[in-house]
Parts: C-alpha cells; structure tokens; sequence
C-alpha cells in the first residue's frame, strides 16, 4: 500500500483545476469551525477572566426606557440609589454618568469617553472594576473639576500629541479640569483612554437632568450571596418606583446572557460548517465519480497487470482523502487568520478574547478533513474497484 | 516439446448472452502451449480471438471448461489469486499501448511493481525498469511522456512494462496492429529477442508478415480453431 502514495500523488498532480474547486464546500466548512473553536475557546476564557477580574459584587441596575432611548420616562435617579442603600445586603451603591466628549489638550481636539461616579467610594468602585491607582489620588469632592485619567492617556502621545501628566489641566466641553490621578494599565483599550469626573461634574457638561442617573452599580458585601442581593434590591425598588421599569443584572447573569450569544453565535456558525462541509463532500464524491469515469480504460489496464480490488481501491481512497486534507490545510490557515482579525477587531472594542491556536484544533479539523474525503471518496473508489478489467479494456 | 503446457484449455467455451441470442465468441477449444512457444493467432475480425486470449490472461473466466496456466486451475481461484497470476506470471500488450499519458516511460514501467509484494528496494526496481527500457531500446527516452514518443516507441515502452515483474508469457492483442510496417518490424523482432530468452509469447495478429515470424499459427472462425500448424519463422 505505501509504494502507491507517489502515485496517488502523480494521479493529484494531473488533476485539473477545476476538479480543485470542489473542495471550496471544504474550505469554507473548516474555516467556519476553525475559527469558531479557536474563538469560542478564547471568548469563554475571557468571560470567566473578566468577571473574576472586575468585581463579582457588582451589580447593574439600568432603566429600560433609557435601554430604548425613550427619554420621556422617569429614568433612574439619585433617590433609587438610596434606596438601594437601604438594603441589608448592600455594602454602597453609586449613580454614574456616561458621556461621550471633545476633549482638548496641547491644542489637539480628540472625542474621549467620560464616566461620572459619586465620590463617596470613588477609590472603591475603580478597585472593584480593577483599576489601580498608579499616580496621584482618587476623586473626592463634588466640584472639584478633578479628573482621573486612563493609562494610555498618560504612557503615550498618540492621542494628543503630547503625553497627559499629573497636574496637567485638559478642557472638556469647554470647561477646565485637573489631572489629580492616573490609573494603571489595565490591558483594556477602552479602558485605558477613558477619563473620569465626579458625578456632579459630568451632569454639568452632560445632557442629565438633576439628580438623574444612566444607571446604578450596587457593591454587595457578600459574593456568595450575589443573586439573592440582586433579588433584594428588584424587590425594594419596585416598591419604590411602583413599576418595574428597571432590570438588575448580576455578574452571574451576565455571564450567563454572554455564554447564551456565544452558544447562539456558535449553533449558527456550526450549521453554516455542516452545510458547507456536506456540499464539501458531495463535491469530492463528485469528482471522484468523474475521475474514475475518465479513468476507466487506466483502471483496466492496472488490472491487466495485476492491480487487485484492493491497490484500486486504495489509490482512489487515498486521492479522495488528500483531496480533503488539501481542503482541510487551507481551510485551517484560513479560520486562523479569520481568528486572528477578529481578535484585533475585538481588541479595539474591548472585548477579552484569549485567542487558542491549539494543535488539538489543527488535528481535529485536519482529521476531519481527511475522513471526510475518504467517506465522500468511498463510493466511486468502491465502483471503481469493482470494474472487470475485460469491460473497460474491449471499449474502444 | 517434452515440457509441460504452460497454457492448457480443456473444451473452454465462451458464450455470451445478448437477450435471447447467444453468442459462441469461443466455442469448445482445447489447446495447448508449451514454454518458449512463439504463437501467433489469427482469424476473421469477430472470429473471438481476443475473447480467447482474454481467457488465457486470466483477465475473464470462460462459461464452460478449464483453463490452467502452469497446471493450476484458473476456475477456482479467488479475485486476488487471479489478480496475482496477472501481475506476474502474464505481461500484457494492446494494440493501442494503454500507457498513462501524464507518466514518463520510466514510471509507466514501474507501474506493475507497484501492486507486487517483493523485498526489492526502490534503487533496485528502479534500476531494472531502466534496464527494461534498454532492453526495448528507449534508453535515451527513460524521462519521456507518451506524447514525446512515436507509436513504435510507446509500444515498447509497454512491452518494458509487460516485463517489469519477469513474466514467463506476454500476451499481445495486435501489438502491432497501430503501427507503420517499419515499427511493426522492429516490434516483431524484439518479441522474437523475447523468445529467445525464454518467454512464452502468443499475440494476435491479421497480417500474415508478423504471423509469418511465428513458430506457431492458430487460425480461429466462428469461436473454434479451424487450423493449428507448426511454422518455420525465416
Ligand atoms: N462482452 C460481450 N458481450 C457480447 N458479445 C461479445 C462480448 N465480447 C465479445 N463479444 C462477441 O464475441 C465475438 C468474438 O469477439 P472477439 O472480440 O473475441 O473477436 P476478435 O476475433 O478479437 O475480433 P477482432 O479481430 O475484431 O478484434 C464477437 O462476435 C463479439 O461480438
Ligand atoms: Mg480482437
């Protein structure tokens, strides 16, 4: 059997280009599931990572009128935060501000996000989304026009031509603050070029009406009992508000809701690999049928010198199987790089992927691949096996 | 001839069905033929000689009596058992050569060793298969492919192949029959250099020069052998 590879090779070689095309199903199947196991894996990591990481106490009340932008409705304000502090369960509780602003500094104008805490437990709620104070201090009082800065702000000069130091003024919205801290790195794009203010700063330069919130992050003081704490708080503040016009999202829901996409995004790509790969397949099934049509005076012939069914059967399986290993190569290369992209992508969108090019991946798709193509090349291998020497040899 | 048939047919019959007519293509030929024989068989197009020489080939099995080559019967033996006896007992040469036409000559010649079990290395194969070709006198056409080679040439290069795995008989169905009288000659006589090495060679043939070059001519009509008489090749 191993002295008829090279000429199973030689067989690949005299191929046309077109039969090559067939195995475009192939290719496309095992990017599909390349990229998604390569990405799925990384994504799963980075969701654990992330909610290990930032804190597991942090808990996410947000209106759902603001969610769909129907301003109109009472959103969240300053009294629901203390409310929410009322509860047992709560270590604090913080409103906070997001905005989106020209920021000018050294003359240069750049679009930068703010976020706006309560300084009450201004150091508390940066530690709990794991950011460290590398310079200077924390944010505490109302109207201080104080800033905290991101760490790229401060390590590089890409965004304003000049780095940000303590000390250094920025204007934003027209207003002037001071730089009286710098975070560390936190590895986070997003994170790393934010800036943040007091709440009352940033109502100022915002569109908030007063004492009104984008949303609310409660601190529980017991992880273990999170969900319960999240149950507390839905409870108390419908009473409240006398509506549930509101949602609590606790950490384990979250990553819950970020599993449940990623196993949605998953089934979707897995039927688009499955399809790909049956039409793969059909491909290979039919140009091997193709081939053993064109070759059947050849197949004769080898029998006349004394090919057995076997040797017949072997050098079509074995062309079929390359067949899909080509498919399988190309296809891994290209849902690697298609994993890589959107890693990049993902990065500059703060999203956490731990990209895995693992070497299991590599031999299960080229595995695959390959058992695809001996399946797929079984059949016309068969029927070519069968075929009487005598048959093909008197056909002129 | 004191040696045993190395070929022997016992009241073989090839008869195919087409509907309700049947066809006697062979019809009750017992024959024998002795190692070293040079036999030439003749007959009208139609008359079932290349039905016959597939019998010999062990490329078909016949639908009454026996066959044995080398006193083993053909009618028991197993697909593979047949396969071997094909491989490497029996060479054979068609009319239109069958050579693979993406192949080099050298590689064509190889191709029968590919399906034999042996402990010969590659080096050594490859060594005899070019040594083949200076045999049938391509030893400076080794790298050439089909399309590069005359008519005459590409039959040599599947007489080399035929004697890759060292076969006692070489079939020829009109090895001769796609080529000019010059190419048939040379064909002819290297049959003959075969011969006189010892292998049993038998082709059909409608021309009665390559015929003549026999030591042995069969005529067949209608399935039988009508005439069998010894010749004096000149
Ligand atoms: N597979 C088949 N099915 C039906 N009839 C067949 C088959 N093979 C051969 N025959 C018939 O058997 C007879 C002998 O055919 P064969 O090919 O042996 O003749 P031949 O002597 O080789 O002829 P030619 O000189 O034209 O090659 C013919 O009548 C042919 O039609
Ligand atoms: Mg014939």
């Amino acid at each position: 059997m191993k002295k008829i590879i090279p000429f199973v090779i030689m067989n690949l070689k005299r191929r046309k280009l077109r039969s090559y095309l067939t195995i475009i199903g192939i290719i496309v199947g095992v990017i599909a599931i390349v990229s998604l196991m390569s990405l799925s894996e990384g994504l799963k990591s980075g969701i654990t990572e992330e909610f290990s990481k930032t804190g597991a106490q942090k808990i996410t009340i947000s209106s759902k009128y603001s969610m769909m932008g129907q301003g109109s409705n009472k959103g969240l304000t300053l009294d629901d935060v203390k409310e929410i502090e009322r509860i047992g369960e709560v270590d604090f509780a913080t409103g906070y501000l997001n905005s989106q602003t020209i920021s000018k500094f050294s003359k240069e104008e750049r679009q930068l996000s703010v976020t706006g805490y309560q300084v009450d437990n201004y150091e508390k709620i940066l530690t709990q989304e794991g950011k460290e104070l590398l310079r200077g201090k924390y944010i505490d009082s109302d109207k201080s026009n104080e800033i905290i800065i991101g760490y790229d702000l401060f390590a590089s000069d890409e965004y304003f031509g000049k780095i940000i130091k303590l000390g250094d003024s920025i204007e934003i919205s027209n207003n002037n603050y001071k730089v009286v801290g710098i975070l560390d790195d936190t590895g986070n794009v997003n994170n790393d070029r934010k800036i943040y203010m007091s709440l009352e700063n940033l109502r100022e330069i915002s569109n908030a009406g007063e004492k009104e919130v984008d949303g609310i992050y409660a601190f529980a003081k017991e992880t273990s009992d999170i969900e319960k704490t999240g149950e507390k708080i839905e409870e108390s503040l419908e009473k409240f508000r006398d509506q549930e016009d509101f949602v609590v999202t606790t950490p384990v829901k979250e990553a819950e809701n970020r599993a449940q996409t990623l196993e949605a995004v998953s089934i979707v790509v897995v039927g688009i690999a499955t399809i790909s790969l049956l039409v793969g397949g059909i491909g290979i099934l039919n140009s091997m049928y193709t081939s053993v049509l064109e070759r059947r005076r050849e197949i004769g012939v080898m029998k006349a010198i004394g090919a057995r069914r076997e040797d017949i059967l072997g050098i079509f399986l074995i062309e079929a199987g390359i067949i899909g290993l080509i498919g399988g190569i190309i296809g891994t290369i290209g849902g690697f790089l298609i994993a890589f992209i959107v890693n990049i992508i993902g990065q500059f969108t703060g999203t956490e992927i731990n990209l895995s090019f693992d070497i299991t991946i590599i031999l299960i798709a080229l595995g695959f691949s390959f058992i695809l193509g001996l399946i797929a090349g079984f059949l016309p291998a068969y029927q070519a096996s069968k075929q009487q020497a005598i048959d093909s040899l008197r056909e002129e | 001839m004191k040696d045993k048939p190395i070929v022997e047919l016992k009241n073989v019959s090839k008869i195919y069905k087409m509907g309700d007519v049947e066809v006697k293509a062979v019809n009750d030929v017992s024959l024998e033929i002795y190692p070293k024989e040079f036999v030439a068989i003749m007959g009208a197009s139609g008359s079932g000689k290349s039905t016959m020489m597939h019998l010999i080939g062990a490329l078909d099995l016949p639908t009454k009596g026996e066959i044995y080559i080398k006193k083993q019967k053909l009618n028991k033996f197993t697909e593979n058992q047949l396969s071997n006896l094909r491989g490497k007992t029996i060479g054979f040469v068609f009319q239109d050569f069958y050579l693979i036409s993406t192949l080099t000559a050298l590689e064509n010649v190889r191709l029968p060793i590919l399906f034999q079990e042996n402990d010969e290395t590659e080096e050594e194969y490859n060594k005899r298969c070019i040594n083949l070709l200076e045999i049938v006198g391509l030893q400076d056409r080794i790298n050439h492919k089909q399309t590069e080679l005359s008519g005459g040439q590409q039959q040599r290069v599947a007489i080399a192949r035929a004697l890759a795995n060292d076969p006692e008989i070489i079939l020829g169905d009109e090895p001769t029959g796609a080529l000019d009288s010059k190419s048939s000659k040379e064909i002819i006589n290297l049959f003959k250099k075969l011969n006189n090495i010892g292998k049993t060679i038998i082709i059909i043939t409608h021309d009665l020069n390559v015929a003549k070059n026999a030591k042995r001519i069969i005529t067949l009509k209608d399935g039988k052998i009508i005439e069998d008489k010894k010749n004096k090749p000149e």
